[in-house]
């Protein structure tokens, strides 16, 4: 089924139970098996002159090559350079190479690759009057090209399990073992209907009754983390628009043949984009795939919460965590597919977007909360969280005046206050007589959630929003609720990472240079030094340091008409876009060369890994390698390990400029 | 050189010469007057009272001036006068540049390209004019290289001393990191119940033990009440305004160890807080994990680079440290 005929499907607004998937439900049960034994790319990516040129492709080559091996990695070498191409010219291209490929073992691979959600693809469509007798010549051809999500579902993977899992704890042991399970073959498989969900969890552990797993993918599809799939897990978003504004403009000019050129573009524009729209959330039945988006914005609260709490302390921001959870799924998506199609190479069209995001910030329904749902997540979830011992509500002045009180919370909320424990109290008890756990425990949890009262969760959300202070962490909205303004609060995340990278490797003194520039805009070197209180000689030191990663730039001020240097004054200045374009870059070139590095240590010592995982030598290892080879593993082991924290610390924080 | 006493040159004046300067003295130093005025005080003709001004203005008892294309004069002190009076000619001259630079101060350079005289000429002039205490050399913040001159009984303006933070010239460092970390003290007292001390027995995982004001108290401080505490504790040998404290107050927020609470009022950051005790805080005491509370430990175990700020030296043999330059070397 073309996607052509989807969007008539949905122009007709006809009932969609028919095979709308054919083509995928098949497609499902492949497993990736790429077979590299046969092959080996040149080894130039250890050239560094050859990697730095573009972070990013080194960073995702690094990715292929290490969870499907080096050809699909060579496959995604072209398709990262060449953006969109057809079969032949990657074979063309291949065969240029000093390591040339088959045919076949190209379409194996790419066919593994796209069902993984690696690579897109796209079929040219029949013109609308196409006549096989008049052209006979027109071939539709298939366009493929790289799908980011899929690459860094990829480089998430890991993270993903063990975060989806151990979000989902609170369901106890049984579920949380079917949603690592579940999760790790949906990243593994790619696409998968929810029978073959079933079907792969169920082989692995045969005791688990299938209404529970349908029950567990039923809780991960409701929020989000499993997404079915729709039409832009195959199509790339830039074919799927210009395919859809091809159709409009020529709609639209047959309707009214006197609109002018300008009326025409900006009447299919709006229409295509509520097409758009509507396709890209069109799920196609059964087919699920886990959502990149989902983590995303899970990241994105936690990032959120962090700041907080390197802001008002731990107590509040894990308050802000909760509310965030609370939220979950229902936040706007942080990966909008009109994003990518070329649409806001017009800066009017990407204001307006923004504009429109930072309203739905508010209007989105389900994305408000109060003080009760927060209270009732804590109840429901048996958080122990300490609030009111935590929350000081007149000013500690020591010995000196004690008589100086400031203005207590209201009387009705501590009588609300005192009327929720209560409540609580017989609630938890009620609770620990029919699920019987152990009595100290028990007592212990009622003990700690008296502390959660409906007062102190107001004052929480208070601190959180009032406008005062520097960061304003949730907005109210007129009825009363609260919400997080993302738009702003996205911002203000890359911006205190980026001070914090800067802080943690450059030092205070450049902090205090570039936020003095920021908080000025527009400053000589001069002013520069009298507004930080620094020695000039310095000032300078660190504006060159400062310069070299595009964190300040260099304003000119031609005072003459010849624009002579003598008399032109310099200025400083920040462009935020640069400064985080390149951090991106550097923080991803980063995390790809560890990757390369733990990839280079592996092959180095492939002999005595090779050893160690032998079936006759594993488990036993301490009775059959010689004591050297024994701490050379533990030494291989250990920069491993090493390794892997480094580039889970490097993602949380390039993660960031990605939202 | 003569050297003439202030009481001498009044004496060597002429009778209206004499009567001019006293009724001009009786109108105030700072008047100034044009002809017309003049003729009128000495009640005479304009073409006398034009002599009893040369006169005036020889013993360099007048000033000339111009106002809106209008030659006007203004009375200078008996003192001052005598001062000229022992110049030579060329002193006199530089003098006078010196003198209408005020508190701004002269460049040397200027000198020489103003008067049009030679360098020795103006060299020996200065020292004439330093070592008989009429004028000073000042170093100015702007231009550290200048030699720069201005009376001696004259204030260097802020911007040639480059106000409070400044000494002989020089950027006080000391002086200012020691005012910084007393104002950071002095707010951080009051934005946590237990100062800066707030976060020394709390565990940083689980929260235990925090205690943080709500929106309701006024943990904030003043420009003013800061201004105060530095006056009372006497700690500056400048006396500091309150444009200072706020230059102070931009430093600490640059280095974000201040915020700002709405327009007029600072906190300290907790962020500064943990940093000052980064080796100190609590270790993590082992506590029986619930493992359906899983998901509640995610947010306390991520890292966090608010968190985990200073970053441990790489030694040579870790291979796999990650350069912050590395990709652009």
């Amino acid at each position: 089924m073309g996607i052509l005929d989807v969007i008539d499907k949905i122009e007709d607004s006809s009932n969609e139970n028919d095979n709308n998937t054919n083509g995928l439900s098949t497609g499902g049960s492949r497993n990736v098996n790429i077979n590299n034994n046969d092959f080996y790319y040149s080894k130039d990516m250890e050239n560094i002159s050859v990697r730095s040129i573009r972070p990013k492709t080194f960073l995702y080559t690094t990715v292929v090559k290490k969870y499907l091996g080096e050809k699909a990695m060579a496959i995604l070498k072209i398709l990262l350079s060449q953006e969109r191409v057809t079969l032949k010219m990657i074979y063309t291209i291949m065969n240029n190479t000093s390591v040339p490929m088959e045919l076949s073992s190209i379409k194996r691979t790419l066919v593994s690759m796209i069902q993984l959600g690696i690579v897109n693809y796209y079929q040219d469509e029949l013109p609308k009057n196409y006549n096989t007798k008049i052209n006979k010549k027109f071939k539709q051809k298939i366009h493929y090209s790289i799908n980011e999500e899929g690459l860094n579902l990829l480089l998430y993977s890991g993270e993903i399990i063990t975060n989806v899992t151990m979000i989902h704890s609170y369901m106890g042991e049984i579920p949380m073992k079917i949603v690592e399970e579940i999760m790790t073959n949906c990243l593994q498989f790619g696409f998968l209907s929810v029978d073959q969900i079933i079907m792969t969890v169920k082989n692995d552990e045969d005791f688990i009754d299938e209404d529970v797993i349908k029950q567990c993918i039923d809780i991960l599809l409701k929020d989000g983390w499993l997404k079915r799939s729709t039409p832009l897990d195959q199509c790339p978003s830039k074919d799927l628009w210009s395919l859809i504004y091809n159709r409009e403009y020529v709609v639209t000019g047959e309707r009214d043949k006197t609109l002018s050129e300008l009326k025409k573009k900006h009447q299919s524009t709006f229409k295509s984009k509520e097409k758009f729209n509507k396709l890209c959330s069109y799920a196609q039945g059964e087919i699920c795939r886990v959502s990149f988006d989902r983590y995303l914005k899970w990241k994105r609260i936690l990032h959120i919460s962090q700041l907080c709490e390197s802001i008002h302390g731990i107590a509040i921001g894990k308050i802000l965590n909760f509310c965030g959870d609370i939220v979950g799924n229902k936040q706007q998506t942080l990966r909008d597919p009109l994003k990518d199609c070329g649409l806001f190479d017009d800066a009017a069209e990407l204001a307006a977007f923004n504009e429109e995001q930072e309203f739905k910030d508010e209007s989105t329904t389900g994305i408000a909360f109060d003080s009760l749902d927060i209270q009732r997540f804590i109840q429901h979830r048996n958080i122990p969280i300490d609030l009111n011992s935590t929350l000081v509500n007149s000013l500690n002045t020591g010995n000196l005046n004690e008589n100086k009180r400031v203005k207590r919370e209201s009387t009705v909320g501590l009588d609300l206050n005192d009327i929720q424990e209560e409540n609580e109290e017989d609630l938890d008890l009620d609770e620990a007589a029919d699920v019987a756990e152990t009595v100290n425990e028990n007592g212990k949890r009622v003990l700690v959630n008296n502390d959660v009262s409906i007062a102190s969760i107001n004052a929480c959300l208070q601190l959180l929003s009032d406008d005062m202070q520097s960061i304003q962490f949730l907005k109210k909205t007129s009825s009363g609720k609260y919400f997080f303004p993302f738009t702003n609060l996205t911002k203000i995340l890359k911006q205190t990472v980026y001070d914090g990278l800067i802080e943690s490797t450059l030092g205070v003194s450049s902090l205090r240079l570039l936020r003095c520039v920021r908080f000025n805009r527009l400053v000589t070197e001069k002013t520069l030094c009298s507004l930080a209180l620094l020695k000039d000689k310095d000032v300078r030191h660190i504006v060159t340091k400062l310069i070299k990663i595009n964190a300040v730039e260099i304003q000119e001020l031609p005072k003459a008409n010849d624009r002579s240097a003598a008399r032109t004054v310099f200025l400083y200045r920040i462009d935020e876009r640069h400064q985080y374009q390149y951090m991106d870059d550097n923080l991803c070139w980063n995390m790809a060369n560890l990757i390369n590095k733990i990839e280079l240590l592996k092959e180095k010592n492939k002999v005595l890994l090779n050893k160690a995982e032998r079936e006759d030598v594993a488990g036993k290892e301490e009775e059959l390698l010689l004591t050297s080879e024994l701490n050379q593993l533990k030494m291989i082991n250990e920069r491993e390990m090493s390794s892997f924290v480094r580039l889970n610390r490097l993602i949380s924080l390039w993660e960031v400029f990605q939202f | 050189m003569n050297f003439l006493g202030s009481q001498e040159v009044l004496a060597n004046l002429s009778q209206p010469a004499t009567l001019l300067y006293e009724r001009m003295s009786e109108q105030g130093s700072d008047a100034l007057y044009n002809q017309q005025q003049i003729a009128s005080l000495t009640g005479q003709n304009m073409e006398n009272s034009r002599l009893s001004l040369q006169e005036l203005i020889d013993k360099k008892l007048l000033q000339v001036l111009k106002q809106n294309n209008e030659v006007v004069f203004k009375k200078v002190d008996v003192s001052e006068a005598s001062k000229k009076l022992s110049m030579n000619k060329d002193e006199q001259l530089v003098y006078s540049h010196i003198e209408q630079s005020a508190r701004e101060g002269i460049w040397i350079k200027t000198i020489k390209a103003k008067t049009n005289l030679h360098q020795h000429i103006v060299l020996k002039c200065l020292k004439n004019l330093e070592s008989q205490r009429y004028i000073k050399s000042v170093k100015s913040v702007k231009f550290p290289s200048r030699k720069i001159y201005m009376l001696y009984n004259l204030q260097p303006s802020i911007e040639v001393t480059g106000g409070p933070w400044y000494s002989d010239g020089e950027l006080d460092d000391e002086f200012i990191s020691h005012l910084l970390t007393i104002v950071w003290r002095f707010a951080a007292e009051k934005t946590f119940p237990d100062g800066f001390n707030n976060y020394a027995q709390v565990n940083m995982k689980t929260g235990k033990n925090e205690k943080i004001y709500t929106k309701n108290v006024v943990n904030y401080v003043t420009k003013q009440e800061i201004l105060d505490f530095i006056k009372k504790i006497n700690i500056s040998k400048v006396d500091l305004s309150i444009p200072d404290i706020e230059s102070l107050c931009e430093v600490l927020y640059f280095d974000n160890r201040l915020t700002k609470v709405g327009v007029n009022a600072y906190k300290v950051t907790l962020q500064s807080v943990l940093d000052l005790m980064s080796d100190n805080l609590v270790k993590d005491d082992k506590e029986i994990k619930d493992p359906e509370l899983e998901f509640s430990t995610l947010l306390q175990d991520s890292y966090s680079i608010y968190r985990s700020k200073n970053f441990v030296d790489p030694s040579l043999n870790d291979r796999e440290t990650v350069y912050f330059d590395e990709w652009t070397l």
